[in-house]
């Protein structure tokens, strides 16, 4: 009696630490800790000023209380800065979503210090936030699946995401911390959805937040809002409720809004930045006369001296927001002109991908370092803890356009049967798969595009930012899908071994 | 202001530089500059008064003074005493004191020491026996050599009542037509009344400063335009050289450099221009560059940047003869080092926006220095006189590059019109040195590495033909094509036996099935 009842007790045992430590917790632990280990630890991991924080933290309230600050732009890490105590004059210089984070967290902070905001609070914010992304994501994948598979996928994932060439970024005022942790939320909330998991209405709900704060970001991501809408019409289709409607709707027309009024927001000096960058760094650069390309915009063929030339030189031959540039050239083109000029110019477009896609791969911007000053190390030394992934992905990955189309064409490839198999059942839940992969790539595509025509191959490595999460989130999921051989079925209908919901 | 300039004064110009065969004795060499410092009680920013410390560093520039400045409340003891003049000014006297120190030093200085504005110490008082009569608000007419300006108001103005030495300008207050002296120097110790940026006390100063100075070179008029970048209207520049060449005025064009590119026709068009320039008596300056960024990840070496663009011009025949700058890149140990070193001459304009790399407080001075001044600017004034005399320092009348043929005329008709003299900057001395190239001038003669430069030239039109990118070097070009068309022959067969074969099979199929 005695040995039945030790069996049937260890068997139990092993059933409830399955029962809780699903893929899921423990991809989202693993991330937790490794992101712990790397943020909160001494030497403390962030991503050094390149001399963009200013515009977000002075119009928040806060301000460079470092005497050496200077010194310390690209090569160090910097994780306190004061607290406005007065009123403060500078206004908003950018609309983003980042201030609602960078204002909760100086909420928090000053529970602890009134005058000194310690980074580490915004964080601490954003690492829990992408713990429960991680969890959803996860989730979402391994739901339903065989013990093995699932945990495979939790270690690749941890192995992915856990890297702190992403995580860095949450000690730092780069509004990359969003987009990693909102584009985690957003795939993850259409996914449990195709898996009919958990409740549709919170579903939508995180969806509606998260492509707002996704959009809302950063101007670059004007686009996003409108591929997130276009990309997810099919939501509305998954219920006949009413209501569920009505919510399904409005979110998209929330987030399409969110779009529109992100590039409507775009305040001047980005404008010229980027329309610099566009015509320097795009249209002139690959061209093999770049006088007759400038002649085909109206512009005088005397600004072909600035071919190359980028607006972070720190000399230059203009101002670049000088009365004559203004005048003489960046009024002479716009976004609908350069998209006409590549369309006529295919050859040129063709270059121009290639050279996007040399920094498509690149997760951590090689510029700017991630220690402290007081850590001792050199100036713009960046860290190699669980970097590997990115290390490799960096190294290893075909840096063509050629790769990219190829990739694009694979993963729609191998969702086209699965959505036409859902398609001729009329189920619409399990369509969701295919168009939610296209909205990713179409993200990622318009994280390539708009750097490339909106500002040329300047920055190219922080700019493709969304195109590298992008590829990582799609990768990662047509992996997932292929370990549990789900890539040509829909899972939703798989009745499959259940590790603990089913239990 | 300006009279039609007769040809006589243009004969007398052109006598002048002919007639003037020594080089100009320097104001002074770089190395035995006068070492000053000013200590201001506040920038006053944001009131009238803000901008006053900066008029009077751009003033004391264009004397080639080394000026240090610094605050009241930075100064440290006894470091008065390492300078050879003190200069005080006061722009807030309602301010209380910032510091005993520097009151405390000024009694045991022995050297010259000028004063401007309230609150006077007791050895200006004595050394000067200055009686003062202290008034609030009031409007002002102020006076000094042929110049005169109405209506100054003025917050709070200390009139001399009495005083022993040598007087400077006349204040006549609104309610009393009794005039009082603006300043007065006494043994190397001056004192004025008031200073403030934008009114004639800029003028006035500047006459003190010269005699508590000590400085006795003649002076001159230049014309400069700046503003003159390689996308300019080059049409309109070749216009403007060929007026002023024609009206007999030499001028100067400090003009933009190109830091990269510099092979590019574009580039080739604009030297051409500059070289035309130069050819019709006009003096090329280099303005500095932009500064667009004070922090970048870009490592650009600013001072390989200056000199590969004065390389550019000297290959091509023309001769930079100094630099042009805002005020404030002379007091920036990086900017000097890399850029400013280049040159032993400058043309210092007011400070547009501050761009710091290395800020120090202590200015570079060079050997030739110019004050730039605005047309409009002595305008504002009354001139008794008929000719204008050249004010204390050399003076530029600085004009921003017109971007219209009607608005050139009209600038060009101005300085025909008016009875100014300009001079000549390259009858100067002047040198610009960088590692490949010395260029130097002397009596209106140019010269790089020891070549005398003709000055003649006609234009050369530039044709756009250029290989922007030169083609890459391909390895293995032969076998990869042979390679190529290989694949594709098998590609085309393999395609055409598929075809067959898929014929041949649809047939079979349909004869099997559908009989």
């Amino acid at each position: 009696m005695s040995v039945v009842d030790t069996k049937m007790k260890q068997k139990p045992k092993w059933t409830v630490f399955l029962r809780f430590a699903t893929p899921a917790v423990l991809a989202s632990a693993g991330v937790l800790a490794i992101t712990i280990l790397a943020l909160f630890v001494p030497p403390y991991i962030g991503m050094a000023d390149n001399g963009d924080y200013f515009r977000i933290l002075y119009s928040n309230g806060l301000y460079f209380n470092a005497p050496d600050y200077d010194s310390q732009y690209l090569g160090h890490f910097v994780k306190s800065y004061g607290i406005f105590q007065y009123f403060n004059e500078n206004g908003a210089t950018l609309s983003s979503s980042q201030s609602m984070f960078i204002r909760l967290s100086m909420w928090i902070n000053q529970l602890f210090s009134p005058s000194v905001f310690d980074i580490r609070i915004q964080a601490a914010l954003f690492t829990l936030l992408y713990t429960g992304a991680v969890y959803l994501l996860i989730e979402g994948l391994t739901w339903k699946l065989k013990a093995m598979q699932g945990y495979i996928i939790a270690v690749i994932a941890i192995f992915i995401f856990g890297d702190t060439a992403y995580t860095a970024f949450f000690n730092s005022f780069f509004s990359e911390s969003i987009v990693l942790t909102m584009m985690i939320y957003l795939f993850a909330a259409v996914l449990l959805l195709y898996r009919n998991r958990f409740n549709d209405y919170v579903l939508i709900g995180i969806f509606l937040i998260s492509g707002l704060i996704l959009t809302t970001s950063k101007q670059q991501n004007a686009p996003v809002g409108v591929i997130i809408a276009v990309m997810s019409i099919l939501l509305f289709f998954v219920r006949r409720q009413r209501p569920f409607r009505v919510l399904v709707a409005s979110s998209l027309v929330c987030v399409f809004a969110a779009g529109i009024a992100t590039y409507a927001l775009i305040p001047q000096e980005f404008v010229n930045i980027n329309k610099y960058h566009a015509m320097t760094r795009g249209v002139m650069l690959q061209s093999e006369d770049p006088e007759a390309a400038l002649e085909s915009f109206g512009i005088d063929k005397q600004f072909s001296v600035l071919n190359k030339s980028i607006y972070y030189e720190p000399f230059t031959t203009i101002d670049v927001d000088s009365e004559i540039l203004q005048n003489h050239f960046y009024t002479q083109y716009g976004f609908g002109k350069i998209v006409a000029f590549y369309a006529t110019h295919p050859e040129q477009a063709g270059k121009m991908l290639d050279l996007a896609a040399k920094n498509a791969f690149t997760i951590r911007p090689p510029a700017m370092g991630n220690y402290e000053q007081s850590a001792g190390k050199a100036f713009g030394a960046q860290t190699n803890f669980f970097s590997v992934y990115s290390d490799v992905k960096q190294a290893l990955a075909p840096k063509t356009f050629g790769f990219i189309v190829i990739w694009m064409i694979v993963v729609i490839g191998l969702y086209l049967p699965s959505f036409i198999s859902a398609w001729r059942n009329k189920n619409i839940r399990e369509m969701l798969r295919l168009p939610q992969m296209l909205c990713m790539i179409a993200m990622g595509l318009s994280g390539i595009l708009v750097s490339i025509i909106g500002a040329g191959d300047a920055d190219l490595s922080k700019h493709e930012f969304l195109f590298t999460l992008a590829f990582d989130i799609v990768t990662f999921a047509v992996v997932a899908d292929a370990i549990q051989g789900s890539l040509w079925n829909n899972m939703s209908v798989q009745k499959s071994q259940t590790i603990s919901h089913s239990a | 202001m300006y009279k039609r300039v007769s040809s006589k004064v243009i004969l007398f110009m052109m006598g002048f530089i002919l007639l003037y065969p020594l080089p100009r004795v320097l104001a002074l060499q770089n190395e035995n500059a006068a070492a000053a410092l000013l200590v201001y009680d506040s920038l006053a920013i944001g009131t009238e008064n803000e901008g006053n410390v900066e008029a009077l560093q751009r003033l004391l520039a264009s004397f080639g003074v080394k000026l240090t400045v610094q605050s009241e409340g930075d100064y440290q003891s006894g470091s008065m005493f390492q300078y050879e003049k003190v200069i005080s000014l006061v722009n807030e006297p309602e301010l209380p004191e910032a510091s005993r120190t520097f009151a405390n030093d000024l009694e045991a200085y022995p050297g010259d020491f000028l004063y401007i504005g309230g609150n006077v110490p007791a050895k200006v008082k004595d050394e000067l026996s200055l009686k003062l009569q202290i008034s609030g608000q009031e409007s002002i007419r102020l006076s000094i050599g042929p110049f005169m300006e109405q209506a100054i108001q003025v917050k709070q103005i200390a009139y001399i009542a009495e005083a022993e030495g040598k007087p400077y300008g006349k204040v006549v207050s609104d309610g009393n037509e009794e005039p009082s002296p603006y300043g007065m120097i006494r043994d190397g110790i001056a004192y004025i009344s008031f200073f403030e940026k934008g009114n004639l006390s800029e003028i006035a100063m500047s006459y003190m400063l010269k005699d508590w100075l000590g400085m006795t070179e003649p002076s001159e008029h230049y014309v400069v335009f700046k503003e003159i970048y390689p996308f300019s209207d080059l049409e309109l520049l070749v216009k403007l050289a060929d007026k002023l060449y024609g009206a007999g005025i030499p001028f100067m064009a400090s003009v933009r450099p190109v830091l990269s590119n510099t092979d590019y026709p574009a580039m080739k068009r604009y030297l051409e221009a500059l070289k035309y320039v130069q050819s019709k008596n006009g003096t090329i300056l280099i303005h500095a560059p932009a500064v667009a960024s004070t922090i970048s990840e870009l490592d650009r070496d600013l001072r390989s940047q200056m000199e590969s663009f004065i390389d550019v011009l000297a290959d091509y025949g023309i001769a930079p003869l100094g630099m042009g700058a805002e005020l404030y890149w002379s007091y920036d140990s990086y900017y000097v080092e890399k850029a400013m070193s280049l040159f032993d001459s400058a043309l210092l304009f007011p400070n547009e926006k501050l761009m710091h790399k290395s800020r120090t407080n202590t200015s570079q001075p060079f050997a030739s220095s110019v004050y730039s001044l605005q047309p409009d600017d002595l305008e504002a004034y009354e001139y008794k006189e008929k000719l204008m005399k050249p004010l204390p320092m050399d003076t530029a009348l600085t004009f921003d590059f017109a971007q219209n043929e009607a608005v050139l005329n009209e600038e060009v008709q101005k300085l025909i019109d008016g009875w100014t003299m300009f001079a000549d900057f390259k009858a100067g001395e002047h040198s610009v040195k960088t590692a490949k190239n010395s260029i130097v001038s002397r009596n209106g003669i140019l010269q790089i590495n020891g070549q005398s430069l003709s000055l003649v030239s006609e234009r050369t039109s530039i044709d756009s033909d250029y290989i922007y990118e030169p083609e890459q070097a391909v390895s293995f070009e032969k076998w990869f094509a042979v390679q190529n068309k290989l694949f594709i022959g098998i590609i085309l067969i393999a395609i055409a036996v598929f075809a067959v074969l898929f014929f041949l099979g649809s047939r079979m199929y349909r004869r099997k099935y559908f009989k």
